[in-house]
């Protein structure tokens, strides 16, 4: 059952990687995904979970992190649900991509993932995932508004 | 080719795999500290732009010479430096084991100054993170204002 966003705020979310510059955050439904194929016993599930370690570990130390299209890569803007757009960014490893976010909490840049990809084969990403993880982004942002107003 | 053991190492495949990826960060730090374009770098290097993505994706396992061509067309070159497992790192927190011979001051082998130095980051970034974790439900908000566009 996946949980929506909407009902959770980002203290809800994992933290999987922190640095000086920034921390990446995945929903919970995504770190479930993220566990099942990263824990694995096996060649692959081991190689994707420690490129995946390390480009969040680069991503959260500098500001600029230097990744290249091949680690990270903007997907486009996409309708969050809202009446605006978010920009959904990919980190890909291993025909695994989870799709997400760059937010700011406090002075601090915050990649939250919003959905996983794990039977990506080939370069073009699903659409429907990309415009679901904006939706999902844009009721994260709106219940975080609704909190902060009361 | 390698033959593997048929015993599932982790250690084995991750030191593998941290060899290649401090490989690519160095490839990318440079392409970008050097202001290279990959077009042109792809063309010093006498291989295609289809190739070097490639190189640089997770799934690449490019030959020593493959990256000892990409370094060369980036008027650069490697000495290679050991470490123990499980000893101390002699890092720059780039390339682990990296030292380039055309010295770019961030990138090379650190001095023993630079080396207490980035003990003393890593002291306060500890002490920082600890600080933040006892904060988060104080310090964690979002505010759509601030959304952070990387490509802008």
């Amino acid at each position: 059952m996946r949980r929506p966003l909407g009902q959770a705020t980002a203290v809800d979310f994992p933290v999987v990687s922190n640095g000086p510059a920034g921390s990446v955050r995945l929903a919970p439904d995504v770190f479930a995904e993220y566990g099942k194929v990263c824990e694995g016993r096996d060649e692959i599930s081991t190689k994707r979970k420690r490129h995946f370690e390390r480009y969040f570990e680069r991503f959260c130390a500098t500001h600029q992190h230097g990744l290249g299209p091949e680690k990270f890569d903007k997907q486009g803007d996409f309708p969050d649900g809202r009446g605006s757009s978010v920009a959904i960014f990919a980190f890909k490893s291993w025909q695994c991509r989870i799709y997400g976010a760059i937010l700011h909490l406090g002075n601090r840049k915050c990649f939250i993932g919003a959905a996983i990809d794990t039977s990506k084969k080939q370069d073009k990403a699903n659409q429907r995932i990309l415009r679901e993880a904006a939706v999902a982004i844009g009721r994260l942002i709106e219940h975080q508004q609704r909190i902060d107003r009361r | 080719m390698v033959k593997r053991n048929s015993m599932f190492d982790e250690k084995l495949i991750k030191a593998e795999e941290d060899l290649l990826i401090d490989f690519q960060f160095l490839i990318q730090d440079l392409i970008d500290k050097k202001n290279v374009s990959r077009s042109d770098l792809c063309r010093r290097a006498g291989i295609s732009k289809a190739r070097l993505s490639q190189i640089l994706s997770p799934e690449a396992n490019p030959t020593v010479k493959t990256f000892a061509r990409l370094l060369w067309a980036l008027d650069e070159k490697l000495s290679l430096v050991s470490n123990p497992i499980g000893g101390p790192v002699k890092s720059s927190g780039l390339g682990r084991w990296i030292q380039l011979d055309n010295v770019m001051p961030d990138l090379a082998l650190p001095s023993k100054a630079s080396i207490r130095r980035e003990e003393e980051l890593i002291s306060a970034f500890e002490t920082a993170e600890q600080s933040a974790n006892d904060n988060y439900e104080e310090i964690e908000t979002f505010d759509p204002n601030l959304l952070y566009d990387e490509a802008a």
